[in-house]
C-alpha cells in the first residue's frame, strides 16, 4: 500500500515539475505536456484515494474477522516481500559494475562481477563460478563487440 | 501494390539469412520460455540492440520467432516443473503437470507443441488477412482519428492491465508524460531535458524497455537464488502425439486458436488471458469435465493453442494502427522504430516490404518451432538446471552492454538502470509496466496528431467531436476510464443490489 502511495505522490511531484516547466514553452510544445500533467496528477490522486479506501476495508475486515482466523484465510495474496539481503548486495554490485566499466574496462570488470555474484551468493564454488564468468563474458563479447563492433571500453584506460 | 508487398514479404522471409535468424530466434525463445521467471518481453527487449546492425526485416524475423517460441517454451516448465515458464503458460500446468506426474510428460509436451503449431498457423493466417484489411481502412484516417485511436489504445491497455485499472492508467499516463522529454517535433523546443544534451532526442525507447523488463527480472531471480532448484519431471515417453489423438484434439485447438486471435486483438489483454479463456471453453465443451485438472490432454491443448494464437492477434493493431496491443508487441514495434520506421498507418504502405516480412515470419516461424521444439523438448531438462543467479548475472551483463550499444553512451546505461529500479518498484507495488511502455511508444504520435488536429481545427478542440470515428473512439475511451473509477463500481454495485436475487444464487448458497 505504502509503495503505491509513495509512487503516486512522486507522480504528482513529477506532474507539478513538468507543468511548471511547460508553462514557459510555446503553445504547440506545451499543450500535451500540460494536459498530461493534469491527467497524471488526477490519476495519482485517485490511486491514493483507492489505496486508502482499500486499507480501511482491510482494517475493517480484520476487526470483524473471528479471532480464531488469525488472518490465515486472507486470500489477498499481494506482492511477495522484498528479500533485501539479496537485492541490496546484488544491486550494489550492478552499480559498481557499471561505474567501473569506463575505467577498468569490460574484459576486466565483467568476469569479476559475475564470479563474485555467483560465488558470494553461494550459487557456485569459486572455480566453476570463474569458469561460468569467463564463458558469459566471452559470449557477450563475441556477440556485441566482435560481431556488432560495439566500441565499449575493453581494457583499463591506462592500457589503451 | 498490396499483392506485390505480400510476395516481396514472402520472398524476404524465405531468404537463407532470414531463415537462419528465424531458427536462431526460435532456439532462443525455447530456452527463455523454458526458464521459469523469464518472460518473452524481457528476451525481446534484451535482443533488440542485436537487431541494430541487422537489416530491419532480418531483426524482426528473429524477434517474431522468439516471441512465438517463448510461448511454447513456457509450457515446458509448466509441465515438467509445475511452474509456468511464462505467465501465458499458467493454465497449462493444471493438466500438464498431472500428466507428467503419471509418466506422460512426453505426451503432454507433444500435445502442447502440436497445439502451439495449430495456434501459430491460425494466428499467422489471421494476421495476414485481417491486418491488411484494417490497414486499408486506417488509410482513410487523418490526424484527428489517429489521436483518438492513440487515446483509446492507451486507455484500454491501462484499464485492462493486471491489478487496479487506476494504477494501469497512471502507468500509461506517466509513460506518455515521459515521452514528452526531448525536442518538440513541431517547434523544436527542448522540453524537460534539464539542459542534458543526452535527452534532447528524448528518452531512448529501447533503453527504457531493457530497464523496465530486464532489471526487475534479474533482481527477482537474485531473490530466488537462495532456494533450491525444483527437480523437473523426466520425459520417458514419446513426444510426437499419435495422429488419432492429434485429430481428436484438433477442434479444441482450432477453437482455442480463434479465442487466442480475438483476445490478442484487444489491446491490453495477452497470452495469459487467452489461455485461461480457452481453458474454460475447452472445459465447457468437454463431455467429461471431471478429468479437467487431473491431466486431461484437452486442458493442455486449449491454453497452448490460444497463447500462441495471441501473437498474430496482438500484432494486428500493432501493424494496422501502429498501436501495440501488449508490451511484447511494443518491443517488436521498437524493433521497427530503431530503424527509423515510425508506428502508424504507413507501416503497411511506405514500409510494406518490412512489415509483410514480419507478418510472414509469424507464419513461417512455426516450422522451425515445430522441428526445433521436437529436439529441444527432450533436452530442456538441462536448461532448467541452470542456477537462477547465473541467469540473473547474464541478464544484467546483456542489459548493460545492450543499452550501451544503442548510442555508445554510458548515460543510456544509467538511464536503463533508473528505469530498471522504477520497473522493480512498480512490480512490487502492483503497478503494471506494460501501459508505461505503450505510453512511451505512443507519446510522440499523440503529440504530433494533437497539434496537427488543432491546426486543422484552427485551435478548436471540438474538431475531435466533429469526426464520427473520432467521437466513437473517444466515447469508448471515456467509458473504459469511467468503468475503472471507484465511482462507476459503486454505482454498478448499487444497481445490482436493487435487483431481485433468485434463490440459490447468493454466495454460499451452493
Amino acid at each position: 500500500m505504502y509503495s503505491s502511495i509513495i509512487i503516486s505522490v512522486a507522480s504528482i511531484g513529477l506532474a507539478v515539475l513538468f507543468y511548471s516547466q511547460a508553462v514557459a514553452y510555446p503553445l504547440a510544445a506545451n499543450r500535451l505536456p500540460m494536459l498530461l500533467a493534469w491527467v497524471v496528477g488526477g490519476l495519482a490522486t485517485l490511486v491514493i484515494i483507492e489505496e486508502l479506501i482499500m486499507a480501511r476495508r482491510r482494517a475493517r475486515a480484520v476487526q470483524s474477522a473471528p479471532a480464531s482466523d488469525n488472518g490465515t484465510e486472507d486470500d489477498d495474496e499481494g506482492p511477495k516481500p522484498i528479500v533485501w539481503s539479496a537485492v541490496i548486495p546484488f544491486g550494489a554490485a550492478i552499480l559498481a559494475y557499471v561505474a567501473l566499466i569506463p575505467y577498468a574496462g569490460y574484459v576486466v570488470v565483467t568476469p569479476i562481477f559475475i564470479a563474485l555474484a555467483l560465488a558470494i551468493s553461494g550459487t557456485l564454488r569459486w572455480v566453476p563460478a570463474i569458469l561460468v564468468a569467463l564463458g558469459i563474458t566471452a559470449l557477450v563479447w563475441a556477440v556485441f563487440i566482435w560481431a556488432l563492433y560495439m566500441p565499449i571500453q575493453l581494457f583499463p584506460a591506462f592500457l589503451e | 501494390m498490396e499483392t506485390s508487398f505480400i510476395a516481396i514479404g514472402l520472398a524476404n522471409a524465405l531468404t537463407p539469412t532470414n531463415l537462419f535468424f528465424m531458427t536462431l530466434g526460435t532456439a532462443l525463445g525455447l530456452v527463455v520460455g523454458a526458464l521459469p521467471g523469464l518472460s518473452a518481453t524481457m528476451a525481446l527487449a534484451l535482443l533488440l540492440p542485436l537487431t541494430f546492425s541487422l537489416p530491419p526485416e532480418t531483426g524482426l524475423c528473429m524477434l517474431a520467432s522468439l516471441y512465438l517460441a517463448a510461448m511454447y517454451g513456457g509450457s515446458i516448465a509448466a509441465i515438467l516443473l509445475r511452474t509456468p515458464g511464462t505467465p501465458a503458460a499458467a493454465a497449462t500446468l493444471l493438466d500438464g503437470f498431472p500428466m507428467a506426474s503419471r509418466g506422460e510428460a512426453g505426451r503432454a509436451l507433444g500435445i502442447s507443441l502440436t497445439s502451439s503449431l495449430v495456434g501459430g498457423i491460425i494466428s499467422g493466417i489471421a494476421l495476414l488477412t485481417i491486418a491488411p484489411f484494417l490497414g486499408k481502412l486506417v488509410l482513410l484516417f487523418g490526424p484527428v482519428e489517429l489521436f483518438a485511436i492513440a487515446v483509446l489504445g492507451i486507455t484500454m491497455i491501462g484499464t485492462l492491465a493486471k491489478g487496479s485499472p487506476m494504477k494501469g492508467l497512471l502507468a500509461g499516463a506517466l509513460g506518455l508524460l515521459l515521452a514528452m522529454v526531448g525536442m518538440d517535433p513541431i517547434t523544436g523546443t527542448a522540453r524537460f531535458t534539464g539542459g542534458n544534451i543526452n535527452l534532447f532526442s528524448g528518452i531512448p525507447f529501447t533503453v527504457a524497455l531493457i530497464g523496465l523488463f530486464s532489471i526487475p527480472q534479474a533482481l527477482a531471480l537474485a531473490e530466488q537464488s537462495r532456494g533450491k532448484l525444483p527437480r523437473p519431471a523426466q520425459i520417458s515417453d514419446r513426444i510426437i502425439p499419435r495422429l488419432s489423438e492429434f485429430l481428436r484434439l484438433l477442434p479444441n485447438s482450432m477453437r482455442s486458436a480463434v479465442i487466442g486471435v480475438v483476445t490478442g486483438l484487444i489491446p491490453g489483454t495477452g497470452g495469459d488471458t487467452a489461455s485461461w479463456f480457452a481453458y474454460n471453453e475447452a472445459k465447457r465443451f468437454a463431455k467429461d469435465k471431471s478429468q479437467f485438472g487431473k491431466g486431461d490432454p484437452a486442458g493442455v491443448a486449449a491454453p497452448e493453442a490460444a497463447n500462441n494464437a495471441v501473437v498474430g492477434g496482438a500484432l494486428v493493431p500493432t501493424i494496422a494502427l501502429g498501436i501495440p496491443g501488449s508490451s511484447a508487441t511494443a518491443v517488436l514495434l521498437g524493433g521497427l522504430m530503431v530503424h527509423g520506421i515510425l508506428p502508424g498507418p504507413t507501416l503497411l504502405t511506405d514500409y510494406g516490404e518490412v512489415t509483410y516480412t514480419l507478418i510472414w515470419a509469424v507464419l513461417l516461424a512455426n516450422i522451425p518451432l515445430f522441428l526445433l521444439g521436437l529436439v529441444f523438448t527432450r533436452f530442456s531438462v538441462i536448461v532448467m538446471r541452470v542456477p537462477r543467479m547465473a541467469v540473473a548475472v547474464a541478464i544484467v551483463v546483456m542489459s548493460i552492454v545492450g543499452s550501451f550499444a544503442i548510442n555508445n553512451n554510458v548515460f543510456d546505461v544509467w538511464l536503463m538502470l533508473g528505469f530498471g529500479v522504477l520497473g522493480y518498484i512498480f512490480e512490487r507495488s502492483g503497478i503494471p509496466t506494460a501501459p508505461m511502455v505503450i505510453g512511451l511508444v505512443l507519446g510522440m504520435l499523440l503529440d504530433v496528431s494533437l497539434n496537427q488536429s488543432l491546426l486543422i481545427g484552427r485551435g478548436n478542440w471540438g474538431i475531435f467531436l466533429d469526426s464520427k470515428i473520432s467521437l466513437v473512439l473517444l466515447v469508448i475511451a471515456a467509458l473504459s476510464i469511467l468503468q475503472a473509477t471507484p465511482f462507476f463500481r459503486l454505482l454498478f454495485r448499487r444497481r445490482v443490489a436493487k435487483l431481485p436475487v433468485p434463490p440459490g444464487t447468493m454466495p454460499g448458497d451452493s
